[in-house]
């Protein structure tokens, strides 16, 4: 070698702070890594232990009427999951999105500062709280016009996750009505577009894929609240119910229950619903990226 | 595409009124109940059968005695079900319920004690003074007297009870209360006593579960639970000195034995006279628990009187070691009495 070549090993001072790079860099990485791996392994442990107990009855068939054996599957609590998301979806998605609409179009900006601010102290408000309230309101009391009351429904149920989603869609689509660019705005009321007609057909399509997302990872959180349905929708039968006045299964509640029973199928059971609401999560939320790229490509803005 | 999206959305939600309103208005034929978890077996048993006669749907949740009576004071239910008779406190504030006993079986003494005996003999003051904490292990001299020649191993008692509000555990107390002075003066009859050695569980189910996971476990839970899940039991001494398990006709023995019956159907079979030579001692009625005033009368009305005749089948109640209620003749003429108190309402 070149006696006379310069090193580019650094050397003292240089070498520590290379040392302190490697360092942060890698534990950033080693963190970066841990919390994919408790993704990882969550799904993993919860699937290996239920994974046993998912066959065709599971999904058609409800729990097993005979008591010295016979296993059953989770039918009424799927049925009753879909239904009270439905319910949460029809109430939030509509209100949601005119409240976004309303914050983004129409309100001045204090007012929109203050919704904006108690929409997020509602996010995080106890799910049992929530509970509570629609309990006192439409469970203990007969709700008027829709004759539901004084006994627990699908609809009370699907109300109290509605209450949970409402921030998630509204902040969301306000995110994503924020994103569309004003020229568009600008270019239908040189054409002589009424406001409401702009919101309406300029506005919401282009952020129908960003509404859409939320909507999904507002429904994937529904799917999976227990707490308000413990005052709303948990005394039910064991069958297939569609009927939304009737007080239905969920999955959490079948988690809950089967979970505590004695007998080891209905253990495995649990594990197998908790891996299916898994499923629903991870399904729901890649689906909202996707459709999150999706709308971001359609307004031009690639990341 | 903003004009189909509408429509469809104002399609679907008037199809959603139209199902609500349907549903709340029209003559509903689902009954929902909720109680006690010691007769949810019978009750998921007598579920298609009324179905098929009758061709309503019973909707039941197991969620303890205790919780049962307040979902029907809250009118949460059509029906609860409760192993324990209502209280002073609890029928005060429903005045207008009434218990109606509609079935019959037994609390067996549950326990997990690899090595022992496959006959284990108890009596009431050993099972008293294991839940109190005062004899803690197996081989306790205790337990040794009343198993001559049986070798107990040296393993420590673990009690298993009741952490709900169960009439299961009123069925147990109210027993250990008639045979043990210190219990009852100590603990008392309840549905949620303060047991204050061992641990809890939720449910029959829970009981039952925790009982098969924890050696050296002993619990007292539904005979058709101990059974399902494989567990042994101990045969307890009655009054007249025998040591039994439960059986039907043990059962009916113990039922036999009581001939007087309040107004308000509140009875109570525990440790029976010593006449009744057969009978197991902590045998148990569970009712069920209606308003007089009911906006589903009509089909209560058949369905109790299904159940306290045709329910009591040896298909669906004998299976699961519920002895028919007709053994007591008196009890029945009762329970059909008590019936025809349910009135419908305009409601």
């Amino acid at each position: 070698m070149d006696p006379n070549a310069i090193s580019l090993k650094a050397t003292g001072r240089g070498r520590r702070r290379l040392l302190a790079n490697r360092v942060a860099e890698g534990s950033a990485v080693l963190a970066a890594v841990l919390a994919i791996a408790v993704l990882a392994v969550v799904i993993w442990s919860v699937g290996s232990r239920g994974i046993g107990a998912i066959n065709l009855d599971f999904f058609i068939k409800g729990p097993s009427s005979d008591f010295f054996g016979g296993k059953g599957g989770i039918a009424p609590a799927l049925v009753g999951s879909l239904m009270l998301v439905g319910v949460a979806t029809l109430i939030a998605l509509p209100m949601g999105v005119l409240t976004a609409i309303f914050v983004s179009e129409f309100a001045p900006v204090q007012v929109s500062q203050q919704i904006r601010l108690w929409l997020d102290v509602l996010n995080g408000f106890p799910s049992i709280v929530i509970g509570i309230f629609v309990f006192t309101l439409a469970v203990k009391t007969k709700v008027p016009i829709l004759g539901i009351g004084h006994h627990q429904s699908a609809i009370a149920g699907g109300f109290a996750l509605a209450v949970i989603m409402l921030p998630l869609v509204a902040r969301s689509t306000m995110e994503v009505l924020r994103l569309v660019p004003n020229q568009l705005r600008e270019a239908s009321y040189a054409l002589g577009v009424s406001k409401w007609q702009t919101v309406i057909r300029v506005v919401l399509p282009t952020s129908f894929g960003g509404i859409l997302t939320g909507t999904t990872l507002a429904i994937a959180r529904a799917a999976g609240e227990t707490a308000p349905l413990l005052f709303t929708c948990a005394i039910a039968g064991q069958i297939v119910d569609w009927n939304p006045t009737h007080s239905v299964q969920s999955i959490p509640l079948t988690i809950l229950n089967d979970s505590e029973s004695a007998d080891p199928a209905l253990h495995q059971q649990a594990w197998a619903a908790a891996f299916v609401l898994i499923l629903f999560v991870l399904v729901t939320s890649l689906t909202a990226r996707l459709l999150l790229e999706h709308s971001r490509k359609k307004l031009g803005l690639q990341q | 595409m903003t004009k189909r999206l509408t429509i469809l959305i104002a399609a679907v939600a008037a199809v959603l009124l139209a199902a609500t309103a349907a549903g709340a208005k029209s003559t509903d034929t689902t009954i929902t109940g909720a109680g006690s978890t010691f007769v949810q077996p019978l009750v998921a048993a007598w579920t298609p059968a009324i179905g098929k006669a009758f061709g309503y749907t019973v909707q039941y949740s197991g969620v303890g005695s205790g919780a049962g009576i307040a979902a029907i004071t809250a009118n949460q239910v059509d029906f609860g079900a409760s192993d324990a008779p209502l209280n002073e406190a609890q029928q005060s504030a429903c005045p207008d319920c009434i218990q109606i006993p509609w079935a019959l079986s037994a609390t067996a003494v549950a326990y997990n004690v690899p090595g022992a005996p496959a006959h284990l003999n108890l009596d009431g003051n050993t099972i008293s003074k294991i839940f109190l904490g005062t004899i803690s292990n197996w081989n306790d001299p205790a337990i040794a007297a009343l198993n001559k020649g049986a070798n107990l191993p040296d393993l420590k008692i673990t009690p298993v009870f009741r952490s709900d509000g169960s009439g299961t555990s009123y069925n147990f107390t109210d027993y250990l209360s008639s045979v043990n002075a210190n219990w009852k003066t100590k603990i008392g009859t309840s549905t949620q006593p303060a047991f204050p050695a061992g641990q809890g569980a939720k449910g029959s189910s829970g009981v039952a579960g925790l009982i098969t996971r924890t050696n050296g476990s002993i619990g007292y839970v539904d005979v058709a639970y101990a059974l399902k899940n494989h567990i042994k039991f101990a045969a307890v001494r009655n009054k007249a000195g025998k040591f039994l398990f439960p059986s039907l006709r043990r059962i009916e023995a113990a039922a036999l034995a009581f001939t007087t019956l309040p107004a308000n159907n509140e009875l109570h079979i525990v440790n029976p006279p010593k006449s009744a030579v057969f009978a197991y001692p902590v045998s148990t009625y569970t009712y069920v628990i209606v308003h007089k005033k009911s906006a589903h009368a009509a089909e209560l009305r058949k369905m109790i009187f299904w159940a306290l005749t045709q329910g009591q089948g040896s298909q669906f109640a004998a299976k699961l070691t519920f002895a028919k209620l007709s053994t007591n003749k008196k009890v029945l003429v009762a329970a059909e009495k008590t019936l025809k108190q349910i009135q419908a309402t305009g409601n």
